[in-house]
């Protein structure tokens, strides 16, 4: 690089020339040059804010060009059309055939031999109890039946409620029907078989407690200890006072737990034999109830309504 | 490259222009170059110079704006500084014979 000046008015030293003396002058050097780059085309032209440079060409240095990042390739939507899944390979990636097979965690449904630790005997929590878990505790004799039920099916026209006082009023399907059970006669109270666990509705199934604990109803206006009868007035409930005749008595269970929503009663349905109900009766003997007690003569003593029957002695 | 020395009368208006002549890996022009300028004259006084960098970066105007009268007899010397980015380099001194005028 030079300078080229002209200075109006000077005269050049050496030429002698008149106005306007030109000088031409060298300029320092501004420095070392930096190394030059690696051959080739350099970064391509053109592209867009946010691309990025991608080898074109395999085997061919150099060859790159701008494109823009595009995932579609590696995601896939599911069913909801909201949830994204790696799709494809590299190999460690996991695809959505391999999601598949997975089971989700709410509800999960497992196919084939699904397999669980198997908690330690005696062992009283949430742990899945695992059929090696459950043979233990049977060889251990700690798993104790706490109820008999049996499965019924109502079809009575409308729901039965859980709690209700029912009997045996027929059959269908393998499954014994129930109708709502009341201590004001014989046919609505001699089958009187439990209590319905939980609600059933009308052409449904369920489960009646036979023998064991009802939990979890309102026994809230009942004391613990109190014993509970069929009642002959309203049908399917219990009462606490013990009925008489005319009315049935039977006897379904006891208040072990007072309480407006975690009550237990213990489930133990009796039925009261009336005199003609009995086998082997005297024919004379029709309706008892209707009866007092006390020696009929002949050896024959009624007793009590309730009360064992009492045979005449003899000789 | 000529001889850089000149002969200078004093009193008279000193104003230069410059051509800046690129060469290849070099700086092309001077745009964006700030260009300063001063003269020291024998007595070691120093004028500054006032430059113009034209259009282009390829040519500066120097202008003293003062009056030469009192530049003292003798050689002064005279050069340019560039100041590119953080890069700083000068011109060759260039020299001014100066003499005193007869005319008042």
């Amino acid at each position: 690089m030079s300078l080229t000046i002209t200075i109006p008015g000077a005269v050049d030293v050496t030429t002698g020339s008149m106005a306007p003396a030109v000088l031409t002058i060298g300029v320092g050097v501004p420095g070392a040059q930096g190394p030059q780059g690696p051959a080739g085309p350099g970064v391509p032209a053109g592209g867009t804010a946010g691309q990025y440079l991608q080898k074109t060409t395999t085997g061919v240095d150099y060859a790159t060009d701008w494109v823009t990042l595009n995932l579609s390739a590696y995601l896939t939507t599911s069913a909801a059309a909201s949830t994204y899944y790696l799709q494809t390979n590299p190999a460690g990636y996991i695809t959505s055939a391999a999601l598949s097979g997975y089971a989700p965690l709410a509800s999960p449904v497992f196919t084939g031999d699904a397999r669980a630790v198997t908690p330690a005997f005696g062992d009283n929590d949430t742990s899945i109890a695992t059929t090696a878990f459950v043979q233990s505790a049977l060889l251990g004799g700690t798993a104790v039946a706490r109820n008999l039920e049996v499965e019924v099916r109502n079809q009575s026209g409308s729901t039965i409620a859980a709690g209700s006082i029912v009997y045996i009023s027929g059959a269908t399907g393998n499954k014994p029907l129930i109708t709502l059970a009341q201590a004001n006669n014989d046919a609505n109270s001699a089958q009187t078989i439990g209590f319905v666990k939980t609600s059933i509705a009308n052409n449904g199934t369920g489960f009646v407690i036979v023998r064991g604990e009802l939990e979890n109803i309102d026994t809230s206006a009942l004391t613990e200890g109190v014993q509970l009868y069929l009642s002959p007035t309203t049908a399917g409930t219990w009462t606490t006072t013990k009925p008489s005749a005319p009315q049935h008595l039977v006897y379904v269970g006891i208040v072990i737990r007072s309480h407006p929503t975690l009550g237990t009663i213990l489930v133990a349905v009796q039925n009261g034999y009336e005199l003609d109900l009995l086998g082997s009766r005297p024919a004379d003997f029709v309706r008892p109830h209707r009866l007092r007690s006390g020696v009929l003569g002949h050896g024959w003593f009624l007793p009590a309504y309730g009360q064992p029957f009492v045979f005449p002695r003899r000789g | 490259m000529s001889c850089n020395t000149v002969t200078f009368k004093r009193g008279s208006s000193f104003s230069a222009s410059m051509v800046w002549n690129p060469e290849p890996g070099g700086i092309a022009n001077l745009v964006g170059v700030t260009v300063t300028s001063s003269i020291i004259d024998a007595q070691q006084n120093e004028y500054d110079l006032t430059a113009t960098v034209a259009p282009g970066g390829l040519s500066v105007a120097f202008v003293y704006p003062g009056s030469t009268a009192d530049w003292a007899i003798g050689t002064a010397k005279w050069d340019i500084k560039f100041l590119n980015g953080g890069t700083v380099f000068y011109s060759e001194t260039m020299r001014i014979d100066l003499i005193g005028q007869v005319t008042a």
